[in-house]
């Protein structure tokens, strides 16, 4: 028979089942499926209030879920005490004890499970964190990207299966931000750990996790790699929230092969059929989104009218306004459809920005654009990065 | 700042005589202003400390003479050390039960929700509104109608009782600034609930609680109203001070008074010291 206080010890993939939690009326996470493999860095993104750090606190035992299960391998740790997970987290405000120095702080976890080599372990940690030398420090002399390191170097120590991560870069600037993005990724390679970070920053998502999961309204709506993600977005939320996205609804007309040809007020287009998401119909007479990054957008002068691609991939209209960013310039293009279509084009020769008012041919490549379904709206996801920063 | 002033400017060479010295008052005024106001404050202490060494005869309100026997011998008048030993006693067996009580109150009341919380919160503030003459008085009828003999012990539950309110409101502040995701972290870090109150938040709270008691102690070592209703034959240390007003204060009240002085003072000292030192260190 195993003590209340023994921790359990167990390594595999975390998989969570039919999560839910509800709080009076109000579901944050519903019947969440998720399979987090060993060892990966996994990304939790989605905007405030979707529910990704309730599902946190559920894994690290801080909440009770209403219903469902969380797996660590073959161990079951849904109502497990959180002393008892094999479970450490990275709070967003750090959380450090304020009247312990650094060395204690780190050595918090392992005392209490009676560790018989402390002292070389918080030492290892704190050089894994490059901060031996504030060792005999509080917690308050230390800068905020210091405190941020001492956090993870206090649950690393554990060495635990799973290793939570809730907004760890919230607090910092952006610079120091983008350089822990980089010193996180090189930790958790090095040590080999299971990291689940909760973000609602699209970026930081992307340059560290193996797998993104982007979560709205406690549901996930799509999982994949980064690129899988940004390329081929199923759901128009998932569009908007990573990066940019221009959605134009079109009506399917038919099929030519292995392509979806479709038409809207601008004209025809086609998509392959490899390119729609899964689950929306694309028979004949369907409304759909046709989805194309403004990055992937060509731009020149509309001279000749006659002239145009022989791919059909094309709108014509003409420039709103034109943002100068340095590297790029940022258009929105008014189509002769009534479309505002964005583009981004890189900015390889100097001089060469389209000025407000000048007529322009957009086109892409069939192959970069994608096809969601009718129903949703265009603008779903759009606005909420800006409101989750706050 | 002080160089412009400093620095004689042509037009305030010229400057007439009273116009200067009303200009001295203006930016000093601030600094009498608080020099009055520490000697209105520390006059009767001082009084106090000065009389300690008086010479007294039967009374000790006239200047006799300068000797050091009243604090050779603090306990030479009647009386003045057997109230100060049960006044110090009730201080502290009120302290620490009234300290003990009152945390585990403010626990409660800042992080649970229970029914009858708000009342609670604001019956905890009831012994500290209400006039002491009321509460005296009330508790006396209390005791008589339970046929409680009056003395030592229900001089002791009375400060208790009116020390709670105190160390209650004083802990309370301290742990609604203690932020609860400490104690999250310590359990996330395989603390068990007990050594996460043991190792995060009684360390925490201990500054709190310190100054909590050493309220409760201070209101206890001078509280004579309640105590004059509820004390039957036993004298404090307030209780003998006020009864022997009438025949004239011996000399060796003034010397106890003013040792408390110096050992509060000292303590408080003492503290700053240590704090300092640990915030270099």
């Amino acid at each position: 028979m195993a003590r209340s206080s023994d921790v359990t010890q167990v390594d595999g993939d975390l998989t969570i089942t039919h999560l839910t939690k509800r709080f009076g009326d109000f579901t944050a996470v519903d019947d969440l499926d998720l399979n987090v493999p060993q060892g990966s860095f996994f990304a939790l993104l989605g905007p405030s209030g979707c529910g990704k750090t309730t599902t946190l606190r559920m894994v690290a035992g801080l909440e009770e879920p209403t219903a469902g299960s969380i797996a660590i391998g073959d161990a079951d740790i849904t109502f497990s005490r959180p002393y008892q997970r094999p479970v450490n987290t990275v709070f967003q405000n750090y959380a450090l004890f304020p009247h312990l120095d650094i060395y204690e702080n780190v050595a918090f976890g392992l005392r209490r499970r009676k560790d018989g080599d402390v002292d070389r372990k918080v030492k290892e940690a704190l050089e894994l964190v490059e901060l031996q030398h504030v060792m005999r420090r509080k917690p308050g002399q230390l800068s905020g990207g210091q405190q941020q390191r001492i956090a993870l170097a206090r649950a690393i120590v554990n060495r635990p299966a799973v290793l939570l991560l809730d907004e760890p870069l919230g607090a910092l600037d952006l610079k120091l931000r983008r350089q822990m993005q980089l010193e996180l990724k090189r930790i958790q390679t090095e040590v080999g750990i299971t990291f689940i970070h909760v973000t609602h920053d699209q970026e930081e998502a992307m340059t560290m996790a193996d797998t993104v999961a982007v979560m709205n309204a406690g549901v996930i709506e799509q999982m994949g790699s980064p690129i899988d993600l940004y390329e081929s977005p199923n759901t128009a939320f998932v569009a908007n929230f990573l990066g940019q996205s221009n959605l134009l609804p079109a009506t399917v007309t038919g099929a030519d092969g292995d392509d979806v040809l479709l038409s809207d007020a601008d004209g025809a287009f086609r998509v392959p059929r490899a390119r729609v998401a899964p689950g929306v119909d694309v028979g004949t007479g369907r409304r759909v989104l046709v989805g194309v990054r403004p990055e992937k957008i060509h731009a020149e002068l509309l001279t000749v009218a006659g002239d145009a691609p022989s791919h059909g991939n094309f709108v014509e209209g003409t420039v709103a306004s034109a943002l100068f960013t340095g590297v790029s310039t940022q258009y929105e293009v008014a189509t002769r459809g009534g479309d505002v279509i964005g583009v981004f084009v890189q900015n390889l020769r100097p001089g060469a920005v389209f000025d407000p008012g000048t007529a322009v041919r957009l086109s892409w490549d069939a192959g970069f654009a994608f096809i969601l379904d009718g129903s949703e709206d265009p603008n779903a996801g759009a606005l909420l990065d800006d409101e989750a920063a706050d | 700042m002080s160089a412009v002033v400093e620095s004689p400017t042509p037009a305030q060479r010229t400057l007439s005589a009273p116009t200067r010295v009303w200009r001295w008052f203006g930016s000093n005024v601030l600094r009498l202003y608080a020099v009055i106001a520490f000697a209105y404050l520390l006059l009767p202490v001082v009084y106090t400390f000065a009389f300690s060494f008086n010479d007294a005869g039967k009374s000790n309100l006239v200047w006799r003479g300068f000797t050091l026997d009243n604090w050779l011998n603090p306990c030479g008048a009647p009386e003045v050390c057997g109230s100060l030993v049960n006044s110090l006693a009730i201080g502290l067996i009120a302290t620490a039960v009234a300290t003990a009580l009152g945390t585990l109150i403010a626990l409660s009341l800042v992080r649970y929700r229970f029914r009858g919380r708000a009342s609670t919160n604001l019956l905890i503030f009831l012994p500290m509104a209400t006039p002491e003459v009321v509460l005296g008085s009330s508790l006396l009828a209390l005791f008589l109608n339970l046929f409680v003999p009056l003395g030592f012990w229900t001089i002791v539950v009375a400060h208790i009782m009116f020390c709670i309110s105190f160390v209650v409101v004083t802990v309370k502040a301290r742990l609604a600034s203690l932020d609860p995701r400490l104690e999250q972290a310590a359990m996330d870090l395989y603390a068990n609930e007990r050594e996460a109150f043991r190792r995060i938040t009684l360390p925490l709270l201990a500054p709190g609680i310190a100054a909590a008691a050493l309220l409760a102690f201070s209101l206890s070592f001078d509280d004579f109203i309640i105590t004059n209703f509820n004390s039957g034959q036993v004298n404090t240390f307030p209780k003998f001070v006020y009864v022997s007003a009438n025949r004239g204060i011996p000399p060796q009240a003034n010397v106890i008074a003013s040792a408390m002085f110096i050992i509060s003072l000292a303590i408080v000292l003492i503290a700053q010291l240590v704090g300092r030192a640990r915030r270099k260190g």
